[in-house]
């Protein structure tokens, strides 16, 4: 009996030992922290892995592939028309809570992505010795934006956001600090940032960051400080950004092609991002099958159609003869319309406007960003049988059960050709335009009062955006007049590309636009005889409105956090 | 480089094992030799079968043993004159002397005392009398019949404690099992399964004919033994063996063809039902000047063209369902197997095939084949030598079923199959004009792939079993499963035809992917039994230990714009198209287990188990986790001073203490952390390595432990006419493995972690209630009624169950809906005006619309005013079982039923307003002209979510409901007929299941186990008939 138990023993023993390490098993497609951080090509590969933080398509939620700008939605200029296709709609109509999805993936993105360039602070000095200076600080540099980046938006959306340098520990609660503290970090690192990296980008499509992102990223900063905040010597701070990206030399307003409705129209397709379009200063990346975006879907696909714009959205184009010629004020167009009860601004002003062709003699932007409607009347009815687009080598029917204008800007041809791809575009999306650098620099110097260093007056920049469209330049010496003049023209320069709501933001415009209670309408059908339809009743009060609420996900587990005013 | 170390432990396990057990034989062997006692062996039958468990004794000594599952005995006797005792409960005692025989059979009769079942357990068999756990056996005759491919479905309301929830008719999908209630949350709470000792997920792949013995361990102390893998129950299978009386071959067939349509399935609207539906919505959309328009959608001449039933490419009047969905779909399965006695050994050889069609016409078809061979053979009288294997093989369209009744459901009629030119109807006209886009069923099915999902396992298991001495059995066996998968997936190219304008308005190119993916396990198994008899102490000991290790790899592949429709390889595609991805996954676990059973003149029964596993799933210094159990029983009606009381044949309470973990649930690499990497970005067109800091680990994270607290009666009466078993328990789980939110400003991908945290606790009672007997000489009957009751709740889940959480609150049950409460349909001006001035209120809310309850009375109605409304755990279940014998015809009558449950409208049939169809519950409604509070529906609304974003209790159904899930009629041919032609038995039955469900509260045409929603495969109701034949 002795010999059976020394036997059960010594087999245990030799089965406790071997199961020391037969339970040994690690994720085998999933690197350890301990075998990170080796080579200098780990801190390029985590670098690499912060640059998703910059879609923001679908309104800036998880990537998925299928999104389109739909931001804007969130202004007086866009309607969506399917409410559920987009989170943020409730924050156009007012009827938005702090459940709402997209506050919650807006705002856990952007802190995800901070985590990320965190620990990559944390750890790039185990490598440091690896790479030369100028790599250290080239990928230090990017990273910074990045991190910036987020905080911008956070601050932009919500006010007071915690300020987090480090990764945190998992028990960690939070609590808001001052929006003026985190614009202060914001300011500072971009700045460092734009003295650490390169003059030049790496790549030929405008993917990766370099200085002048930088730059571009610090004045939209320093503005929304200004304009939001009312720190308004920060006006001088983005004169600065804004003076070297202009001072450069580097880019310039795309003009390939001598028509100019296809040249505005040209600068957003995949054939031209090349390093030879120099209007484009950086852009989110695709690429057809394996990283697509869905804008072309979203915005021209058969039966979607999804971002339209109103009957105000159209009224703000102007003829080709300008506004001032017809002494239409500026600032009476950037406020409230109800479209219904109020003629186009054009109407017996203009000789070139013709109400029953809204397209024609009008800013060759207004073709190049919408499909023509082409709308006919035959004894009382209406009909609309759409643009022929030739690139795309299909005719789009506007849908006939809304009255309003689809979108054919960052519809990309690509997409139709041969067939029509559904959800594969891969134009690159622009982050940041070298009109919109204009414009803001125009704005920031009439905003500040300060000399230009270049030499030249805010309204230069503003006419050689219009120039480039055969716009006629603008004349004025009122700085706030020439605000109103800028407001405009962004809004038709930079319209469905991400930008417009946070300049709202920023201007306090929503309760100008978007007063409680107003009206947007699609089409004029009064031009035929018949009362136009009313697409949306924005029910918003403010200031509730000028943020967003902070997530509830948010609000229930951490007793720390408080939330908006009226949320 | 750390991760591409390969596995190098998985064949150590086999090979130390392998050369222990020899060294073990060698040694044990040697020891024996010197024994100069004689051996006597045989066989223990009743006038069928084999008896298992017989107690065999040389009288006068201690010496002892007992017969095998295949009533096998060796025993020793010192001298010719020694006599041999067998005795058996139920069965008259026989005493045999010895003298020269080697080989003694023996025939022993039933007692007019109850036959005591012998009953699998873990790693053994113990005798039903003895036991003091809470077990639950199934006889597998009961489940055989049943025109159901999977023996899950068959299970449902046959064993108490089990709760088996069939929610759809998907031939793909599996019904899930649920013992006990939920013991945990954020994983899977259904049992452990083992078949043949081995750790399976295959159970529903295998036949029910080949099934000898389903055992369910249901409490602490039955399940202890399977430590952590053991708190949401274990269910033991065992397949069939040959038996040792059958020296002849004996071949069984077992065959039936089934007809099945849809158990229920709900009324569609036809064109002009629709039409007017639609308008309805767009009446209440409207505002100011366009409220009048009575035709904001259909005009009038489309109105007029529904109404008449004339139709065109923009006007038709398509029934979906006659279109996409089969009135009858077959299914057959027909099972051989022969098995004996023959020089090879017992040996037991079957092979399955099954064909179901499903009711989607043209691409709802499977078929498996299984099968198996399982043999046991004596090398020596010590050595017996055991080899099961078996094979499975599965074919299907792997999946999307589901997708296409949706499509039937909520397709517009006014769309035709085909327009005039043959082109593809996919999009609703009103008015002339385009309105929305829809998918065409008849296209889905048509365009269908192929697709085809391919699973094979391959299962085989070598043991051997030793006894080196009377008492002491050592059991080897190691076990090696293989299964691999492959899946085709190819989306044929299409186009959106516009009749309008007679122009491709999208299309899609042909795309194709391909995974396989193969799985390896090994199971090693030792075991050490002990048993002795010594005066009235009898004891028995196990010990033993496993170790088993998995690991999966998959590869896949795409490409799309097909050279050619024709080829559908990924060859074909355009290689500029083509993505790939792999990965794999690994597991270990270890165990050390031991059982002690006490008995004391089988009155007084004590066990305890002991089991000490360790799992991958933990950080290094935490994996090892220590599960024990004790249990009590006392055999009232063996005491003297029952000994009068003649009609108790059987009484005995049992107590019970366990504790199980729960490891399974745990992801695999919780401890690791680590660093994600992947194509995160492109550059130039170029995708780029990328990496991340992966979610924030937990090192610290151990064992989840369920302490089971049980205590039962089992009683029989008037031989064995009633009997009963009752369980109350009682469980508690500590240390949940729970995913609990953290603050999303941390950056955790999911905003959570998962740590050690939180409490749970449930109860609830089994009870089993049969009776059995004669009416007449002719008719016999044997009933018998399960039913099931638990509860399951939150005592501490951390910052997972709070106040408002809409998912679990501290102190609340398990599966509660929380929403707002509704106050009806707003129907007048007052409370609507009233209503509007409650803050966050949506101001576009109007008459027709739902008033939910400001609960907190502040004012405003936010996620402060959610409360409980209903709860969708199936707590309360039943199943009554009759058959019925009447001369050669027999009959089977099986209810099932579920009450105190609640269900809510989800997806399409909660939804309001889109441009999908509805069923023709809608019609009962609020509508401007019938502004009927009451109705099972608000107004009608699209652009608006008010009604439906949130849950309110107005969505919540009441789903108790009682089901005929079987009704079998059997004839048996008489047997001097059939011995004639060599037949032994010969048995026709018509059947049929799930022939009708009362459930008074829910929504028409769905079904109340599953789900009130558009996107499911709905039940299925099944006529049968079948054959069994033995010859």
């Amino acid at each position: 009996m002795k010999k059976y138990i020394y036997l059960t023993t010594l087999l245990c023993t030799i089965l406790l030992i071997s199961c020391e390490d037969f339970l040994d098993k690690g994720p085998l497609d999933k690197l350890s922290e301990a075998a990170y951080w080796e080579r200098a090509s780990d801190a390029e590969y985590a670098v690499n892995g912060l640059y998703e933080c910059f879609y923001e398509l679908d309104g800036g939620g998880y990537w998925s592939p299928g999104g389109a700008p739909y931001l804007d939605v969130c202004t007086d200029l866009i309607y969506l028309r399917n409410s559920w296709e987009f989170g943020l709609m409730p924050f156009s109509d007012g009827s938005m809570n702090s459940d709402n999805g997209w506050i919650y993936a807006f705002w856990s993105k952007k802190y995800q992505y901070i985590r990320y360039a965190n620990y990559f602070f944390e750890n790039v000095d185990k490598v440091k010795n690896l790479m030369t200076d100028d790599e250290y600080k080239n990928l230090c540099g990017q990273a910074r934006v990045v991190r910036a980046f987020c905080y911008l938006r956070l601050v932009q959306g919500y006010g007071d956001v915690p300020l987090v340098k480090e990764t945190l520990g998992t028990d960690a609660l939070p609590s808001r600090t001052p929006a003026t503290e985190v614009m202060d970090f914001v300011l500072s690192e971009l700045k460092l940032a734009a003295d650490e990296l390169p003059e030049t980008q790496s790549d030929d499509a405008h993917g990766r960051i370099f200085k002048h992102v930088a730059n571009a990223y610090a004045a939209r900063a320093a503005l929304h400080y200004a304009g939001y905040y009312g720190k308004t010597e920060h006006y001088q701070t983005a004169v600065d950004a804004l003076s070297q990206i202009v001072g450069s030399g580097q880019f310039e307003l795309y003009e390939k092609n001598s028509d100019l409705v296809n040249n505005f129209n040209e600068i957003f397709w995949a054939a031209n991002e090349g390093k030879e379009n120099k209007e484009i200063i950086f852009s989110d990346q695709f690429i057809a099958d394996k990283r697509p975006n869905n804008i072309s879907t979203c915005f021209a696909g058969t039966g979607w159609k999804a971002l339209q714009a109103t009957q105000a959205c159209i009224d703000l184009f102007e003829c080709t003869d300008g506004w001032q010629a017809n002494g239409i004020q500026f600032a009476d167009m950037n406020k409230y319309r109800n479209t219904k009860n109020l003629s186009s601004p054009l109407l017996g002003k203009s000789a070139k406007y013709d109400p029953l062709n809204e397209f024609t003699n009008r800013d060759p932007r207004l073709t190049a960003t919408f499909f023509h409607p082409t709308i006919s009347t035959t004894g009382g009815t209406i009909s609309r049988t759409g643009e022929f687009w030739e690139p795309a080598n299909a005719t789009f029917s506007p849908d006939r059960d809304n009255d309003a204008y689809s979108f054919k800007k960052l519809v990309d041809p690509t997409n139709f050709n041969p067939v029509y791809y559904y959800g594969n575009s891969e134009n690159n999306f622009p982050l940041i335009r070298y009109s919109d650098m204009l414009l803001l620099y125009a704005e920031a110097l009439n905003e500040a009062g300060i000399s230009d260093p270049l030499g030249k007056t805010p309204l230069f920049y503003v006419n050689a955006v219009r120039d480039r469209v055969g716009m006629p330049a603008i004349v004025s010496s009122d700085p706030s007049e020439i605000r109103e003049i800028i407001k405009h023209e962004r809004k038709v320069e930079l319209l469905a590309e991400n930008v417009l709501m946070w300049d709202y933001m920023r201007w306090k415009d929503y309760e100008k636009t978007m007063p409680n209670g107003s009206a947007f309408y699609g089409y004029r059908r009064e031009t035929y005889g018949q009362e136009s339809v009313l697409f949306q009743t924005k029910l918003k009060t403010y200031p509730k409105y000028n943020l967003w609420p902070i997530p509830t996900a948010e609000m229930r587990n951490n007793k720390n956090m408080k939330q908006n005013t009226g949320w | 480089m750390k991760n591409k170390q390969r596995p190098k432990n998985e064949r150590l396990g086999l090979n130390r094992l392998m050369t222990l057990v020899f060294l073990l034989i060698i040694f044990v062997s040697h020891s024996i030799a010197q024994d100069r006692s004689r051996r006597v062996e045989g066989v223990v039958s009743d006038t069928k079968e084999p008896l298992i468990g017989v107690t065999v004794n040389v009288k006068g000594t201690t010496i002892g043993t007992i017969t095998d599952i295949d009533g096998r005995y060796t025993i020793e006797v010192k001298k010719d004159n020694d006599t041999l005792v067998f005795s058996y409960l139920g069965y008259e005692p026989k005493e045999i002397i010895v003298g020269t025989q080697t080989i003694i059979n023996v025939s022993l009769s039933e007692s007019n005392k109850l036959l005591d079942e012998v009953v699998v357990v873990g790693y053994g068999t113990q005798k039903k009398s003895s036991m003091t756990a809470a077990i639950t056996t199934l006889n597998p005759n009961e489940i055989t019949n049943v025109p159901r491919p999977n023996i899950y479905s068959a299970l449902q309301g046959r064993i108490a404690g089990l709760t088996v929830t069939e929610a759809t008719g998907d031939p793909n999908s599996s019904p899930t099992l649920l013992l006990r209630g939920k013991g945990t949350i954020d994983g899977d709470t259904s049992p452990l399964i083992l078949v043949d000792g081995v750790p399976t997920a295959n159970l529903n792949q295998i036949p029910a004919n080949d099934i000898e013995a389903i055992s369910v361990l249901k409490d602490g102390a039955a399940a202890a033994i399977y430590g952590a893998r053991a708190a949401n129950g274990v269910i033991l299978v065992t397949t069939k063996q040959g038996r040792s009386g059958d020296t002849k071959p004996v071949v069984q067939l077992n065959s039936y063809i089934g007809l099945q349509t849809l158990a229920q399935f709900p009324d569609r609207l036809n064109s002009y039902q629709y039409a007017s539906m639609i308008n309805e919505i767009a009446r209440n959309e409207a505002v100011g000047s366009n409220k009048g328009n009575k035709y904001p959608i259909f005009s009038i001449h489309d109105m007029e063209m529904f109404r008449h039933g004339v139709t065109d490419d923009l006007h038709a009047n398509t029934n979906w369902k006659k279109e996409g969905i089969r009135d009858i779909a077959p299914i057959y399965t027909n099972h051989v197997s022969v098995s004996g006695n023959s020089q090879l050994g017992r040996y037991y050889v079957s092979g399955e095939y099954m064909q179901q069609d499903g009711m989607v016409k043209e691409i709802d078809k499977r078929n498996r084949i299984n099968l198996r061979a399982n043999i046991v053979s004596d090398i020596t009288n010590r050595i017996q030598f055991q080899f099961n294997t078996n094979y499975i093989r599965t074919n299907q369209i792997s999946g999307g079923l589901a997708d296409i009744f949706n499509v039937v459901l909520t397709t517009s009629p006014t769309i035709p199959v085909r327009y005039k030119d043959g082109h593809w109807g996919n999009t609703i006209f009103a008015n002339g004009a385009h309105l929305s886009d829809a998918s065409n069923v008849v296209q889905n099915i048509t365009e269908y792939g192929p697709r085809d999902l391919y699973w094979h396992t391959f299962n085989t298991s070598g043991g051997l079993s030793y006894r080196p001495i009377n008492d002491l059995t050592v059991k080897v066996q190691g076990t090696y499963q293989h299964s691999q998968s492959d899946s085709q997936e190819y989306n044929r190219s299409w186009i959106a035809w516009n009749p309008l304008t007679q122009s491709v308005g999208q299309s899609g190119p042909a795309n194709l992917s391909e995974r396989w993916t193969k799985e390896y396990k090994y199971d090693f198994q030792t075991t050490v039994n002990y048993e002795k008899t010594i005066n009235k102490n009898y004891i028995k000991v196990l010990a033993g230990f496993s170790t088993e290790s998995f690991r999966s790899d998959y590869i896949q592949g795409y490409r799309k714009n097909f050279i050619n429709e024709s080829l559908q390889e990924l060859n074909a595609g355009d290689a500029s198209t083509q993505t790939n991805a792999g990965g794999a996954d690994q597991w270990a676990f270890a165990s050390f287990f031991g059982r002690l059973n006490y008995a004391y003149d089988d009155r007084y029964l004590f066990e305890a188990n002991f089991r000490h596993d360790g799992s991958s799933r933990f950080a290094p210094s935490k994996q090892w986790g220590t599960f024990p159990s004790l249990s009590l029983g006392w055999n009232i009606n063996k005491e003297n001073f029952m000994k009068d009381i003649t009609f108790i044949d059987k009484l005995k309470p049992r107590v019970s203490w366990g504790q199980l973990g729960n490891a399974e649930k745990v992801g695999l690499y919780l401890w690791f952390g680590g660093i994600d990497s992947g194509p995160y970005y492109n550059f130039d067109g170029n995708q780029v390595f990328g990496t991340r800091p992966s979610d924030p680990e937990n090192r610290e994270l151990v064992w989840e432990t369920t302490t089971f607290y049980n205590a039962g009666l089992d009683g029989s009466f008037l031989n064995g006419k009633y009997t009963f078993e009752v369980d109350f328990w009682k469980k508690n789980t500590d240390d949940i493995i729970l995913t609990i939110p953290i603050s999303t400003v941390i950056g955790s991908s999911s905003s959570s972690q998962t740590v050690n945290a939180g409490k749970v606790a449930s109860h609830g009672f089994d009870i089993s209630v049969g009776t059995r007997g004669n009416l007449t000489k002719d008719f016999t009957y044997d009933a018998r009624l399960s039913f099931t009751a638990w509860n399951s709740w939150v005592v501490d889940l951390k910052n997972r169950a709070s106040a408002f959480s809409t998912e679990y609150r501290p102190g609340d049950d398990f599966g509660n809906y929380y929403g707002y409460e509704c106050l009806g349909i707003i129907n007048d001006e007052a409370t609507l005006s009233a209503y509007k001035k409650i803050e966050n209120v949506s101001p576009y809310v109007d008459l027709g619309d739902l008033q939910y309850k400001d609960q907190n009375g502040d004012g405003r109605i936010d996620y402060m005013d959610v409360v409980k409304i209903g709860n969708w755990n199936t707590k309360k279940n039943f199943g009554l079982n009759l058959n019925l014998g009447y001369r050669a015809f027999d009959f089977q009558i099986f209810f099932q039923g579920a009450f105190d449950v609640d269900k809510m409208m989800d997806g399409a049939t909660r939804s309001t307003g889109t441009y999908g169809s509805s069923d023709t519950n809608k019609f009962d409604r609020w509508t401007e002209e019938n502004r009927n509070a009451d109705a099972l529906y608000p107004r009608l609304r699209r652009q608006y979510t008010h009604n439906t974003d949130v849950l309110s209790s107005f969505w919540i159904k009441n789903a108790s409901y009682v089901k005929l899930k079987n009704l079998q009629i059997g004839y048996n041919l008489p047997k001097p007929v059939l011995s004639k032609i060599g037949i032994q038995n010969l048995r026709f039955y018509v059947s049929g299941t799930n022939l009708f469900t009362i459930a008074p509260d829910f929504l028409k045409g769905y079904d109340p186990e599953g789900d009130m929603r558009t996107d499911i495969y709905p039940t299925l109701r099944v006529y049968s008939f079948g054959l069994n034949l033995q010859f």
